[in-house]
């Protein structure tokens, strides 16, 4: 019994938001019978007690339902006045003055407040502070833009032009690559399709071979491309690409434009550069990212593997015309080409570098595996030359990554004219089209239509984010760091060794740069796998020359680096000379420890099993075989 | 007579709780009820009862509740709660010993000859 009489008391406590009277009395609040004039006009009291009541109640700064419930108990106390016989004017003067009843009222009854409405008055309150602060904020955030006002394109080209014609490869190969409509959306892919293979396979296995059943028709394609061919040879020895890359399209040079854009309008296109083909970009959206580095298209840079492929297929016909200079200029020229594409400084460049420099590797192992007796011991010896002469660690550069993240800084971020800025309302859009170019899904982000959330985020990310100033000295650091990284040998870091450059960086950092920086631990992945496949096939060919003078493989990369190679080949695992094998069929093996860093005897590891896609996982065991020779 | 202002202030909470401490009762009835039993001494300014009584609800010493009276109408009633009563009780002390204080200064038979002039000579 007890309980249920504490229980009720409880409910009817005013500490409890629900209880009954509280309910009935905030009621008030949103009901006409709450109304305080209504009450006292329907008092039926004299006017001059209506009037009392009015100057008492008027005044006071109180909720509704507050209000009410005085005025309720004040024309209950003159009413029971009167009914007792009192007259109105002893009445009010008995009541005294409303003056100085009012804030007397008013603070007592603040005081008894129902804890409900306290709270409710205080979320409210919270609220609307809040509300002002975003709005204020975004006021802030809408009073900038971005105002890009360096064309960093520009300013590479500048660097491009003070460099001589004559060093410059792409101005050899442009003729050609017009004539031959090579790049992206041109018809020199279907033309030589004869001569590229098709089909899956490893790429060298894909190409026509002599003993091919349409083998002539290759040669006679082959005739019919000769000027290409020899225009690549020539190209090739210059020591750099050299070619204009610019955002615009109308800033290239006819020769330029007609080269990198075979499309029969191609002097309409140049005269109307593409929209970004964003559905929500407004004019002033397509305007910002005009022109942004990001965006330059290099339509001319994949097709130098393509170039590659068709000297490949040269170099089997010169081996089966007994033309061992044609195989050394045609080897020669793919690696040149490789250095070529690598030396534009961006990192696409680098990648397609390290492809081509493959390229030729494999088709070195494949003369020397195939055809190991076909060069003369003069021409075997300058082919190992020519192999090693590739300086891959050159290929890796951030030079123009640097360009890239400051002309986006421009567009992201305003400029006070001292070197800093805040984040702009663009920004959330410019980053969306960064996702897409950097491949966060593009399609989905396009189709998403620059959701309010992004620009919400970006709002907020005023102050959550850092300044122009902290943006750019982050990105400038990032690259630095990712420079010494580069440079520290694959075996001491082989991951990434910038994790902790991101520790003390902000979120809003990390997700921005996150975007706009590259993938580190792929680039130093493929410099390793580079220079591993290198060293490999340079150890091969001075195996070979060995082999040709003692009737016998060398029984240790001992005996070769004394005479026979000009620098120790390193296993990038572990930072040793690589390893040498004579098996007991007689096979010659070059070949690393592997990720383990455990030698296991030339056992080769899984085929299923990539020692460098597995730097993060547990390594598996066996080595990783680089090259062996066919059983003698 | 009617008390000062400052009196008042002092001594009308203690009043009422003890008025309230019998029954619950209404805003009106408080102010008859005290003006009665005191003889006029506490001759309340009705315009100070109600912040009074909403001050002692803010303290959780009285607390109100909107019911329907004897005469069949709406009135808020006022009751003591625990808490009143304990803060009643320990003011009774309080005013015992203000009583007794004064009555050693020779000071209560002054008050009580000006409360009653028939006690004079």
């Amino acid at each position: 019994m007890e309980l249920i009489k504490q229980t009720l008391s409880a409910a009817n406590s005013f500490a409890n938001p629900l209880a009954f009277e509280n309910r009935r009395r905030i009621l008030f609040q949103f009901t006409r019978a709450g109304s305080w004039k209504r009450m006292v006009a329907r008092s039926e009291l004299p006017e001059e007690i209506q009037v009392v009541l009015y100057k008492t109640i008027k005044p006071i700064k109180l909720m509704r339902f507050e209000k009410a419930e005085i005025a309720s108990e004040l024309v209950d106390h003159f009413d029971d006045g009167l009914k007792r016989g009192i007259d109105a004017d002893q009445l009010i003067e008995d009541f005294g003055d409303p003056a100085v009843t009012a804030p007397l009222m008013q603070s007592n009854k603040r005081k008894n407040r129902p804890v409900i409405v306290k709270l409710l008055r205080a979320s409210l309150a919270c609220g609307g502070i809040l509300l002002a602060a975003f709005l204020v904020l975004q006021a802030f955030y809408y009073s900038a833009s971005p105002n890009p006002s360096v064309a960093y394109d520009a300013i590479e080209n500048e660097k491009l032009a003070a460099i001589p014609d004559s060093d410059k490869g792409w101005l050899v190969y442009r003729d050609a690559w017009t004539k031959y409509q090579l790049s992206e959306g041109g018809s020199g892919h279907n033309n030589l399709g004869l001569l590229l293979g098709s089909g899956k396979g490893a790429e060298l296995d894909i190409l026509p071979r002599p003993t091919d059943e349409n083998w002539p028709a290759v040669e006679t394609k082959l005739d019919e491309i000769a000027d290409l061919l020899a225009t690549f040879r020539e190209g090739a020895k210059r020591p750099i690409l050299g070619s204009e890359l610019w955002a615009k399209r109308k800033n290239y040079s006819s020769e330029d434009f007609r080269a990198l854009f075979p499309q029969d309008n191609y002097l309409e296109l140049q005269d109307n550069d593409d929209s970004w083909g964003i559905e929500s970009f407004t004019e002033a959206d397509e305007k910002l990212v005009d022109g942004c580095v990001i965006g330059i298209l290099l339509p001319h840079f994949q097709n130098f593997r393509t170039a590659s492929r068709l000297l490949i297929v040269d170099t089997r016909r010169a081996i089966a015309d007994g033309d061992q200079q044609r195989v050394l200029d045609n080897i020669e020229t793919i690696f040149g080409i490789g250095r070529q594409v690598s030396s534009q400084k961006i990192l696409v460049g680098t990648l397609i570098g390290f492809a081509v420099n493959n390229l030729g590797l494999e088709l070195v192992e494949e003369i020397i595996d195939e055809h190991s007796g076909f060069l003369s011991d003069a021409n075997i010896e300058r082919l190992q030359a020519i192999t090693v002469k590739p300086d891959l660690r050159s290929y890796v550069s951030f030079e123009f990554e640097r360009t890239f993240f400051l002309d986006i800084v421009q567009r992201v971020y305003s400029d006070d004219g001292h070197g800093d800025g805040r984040l702009t309302p663009q920004s959330g859009k410019v980053f969306s089209v960064i996702s897409g170019l950097c491949g966060f899904n593009a399609e989905a982000e396009k189709r998403r239509g620059f959701s309010s959330v992004v620009t919400m985020f970006t709002a907020v990310g005023v102050l959550a984010g850092p300044s122009r100033k902290q943006f750019t000295e982050t990105g400038m650091d990032f690259y630095d760091a990712a420079a010494v990284d580069m440079a520290t040998p694959f075996w001491e870091s082989p991951k990434r060794d910038l994790d902790n450059f991101f520790e003390d960086k902000s979120d809003f950092e990390v997700l921005t740069l996150g975007q706009l920086l590259p993938a580190n631990t792929s680039i130093k992945r493929y410099l390793a796998r580079a220079l591993l496949n290198q060293d490999a096939i340079v150890t091969a060919i001075a195996a070979q020359r060995f082999r040709r003078k003692f009737d016998r493989w060398p029984e240790s990369m001992e005996v070769l680096n004394d005479h026979w190679l000009a620098k120790t080949p390193i296993d990038q695992w572990t930072g040793e000379p690589l390893k040498m094998r004579v098996r007991e069929n007689g096979s010659l093996v070059v070949y690393s420890v592997g990720a383990d860093k455990v030698d296991d005897g030339a056992t080769p590891t899984p085929e299923e099993f990539d020692h460098f896609d597995k730097i993060d996982g547990e390594p598996a065991s066996g080595d990783l075989v680089l090259w062996e020779s066919n059983v003698q | 007579m009617k008390l000062e202002r400052e009196m008042m202030r002092g001594a009308a909470p203690t009043a009422v709780m003890q008025l309230l401490a019998g029954e619950e009762m209404y805003g009106y009835q408080i102010v008859e009820t005290l003006t009665q039993q005191s003889k006029g001494v506490f001759e309340l300014g009705q315009s100070t009862l109600y912040p009074m009584l909403y001050n002692l609800e803010a303290k959780g010493l009285v607390k109100s509740k909107q019911k329907v009276g004897d005469n069949g109408r709406q009135r808020r009633y006022y009751h003591l709660t625990a808490k009143g009563k304990k803060k009643l009780v320990a003011d009774k002390q309080q005013w015992s010993a203000l009583i007794k204080g004064m009555g050693a200064l020779g000071l209560t038979r002054q008050i009580e000859t000006t409360f009653n002039p028939a006690m004079e000579g």
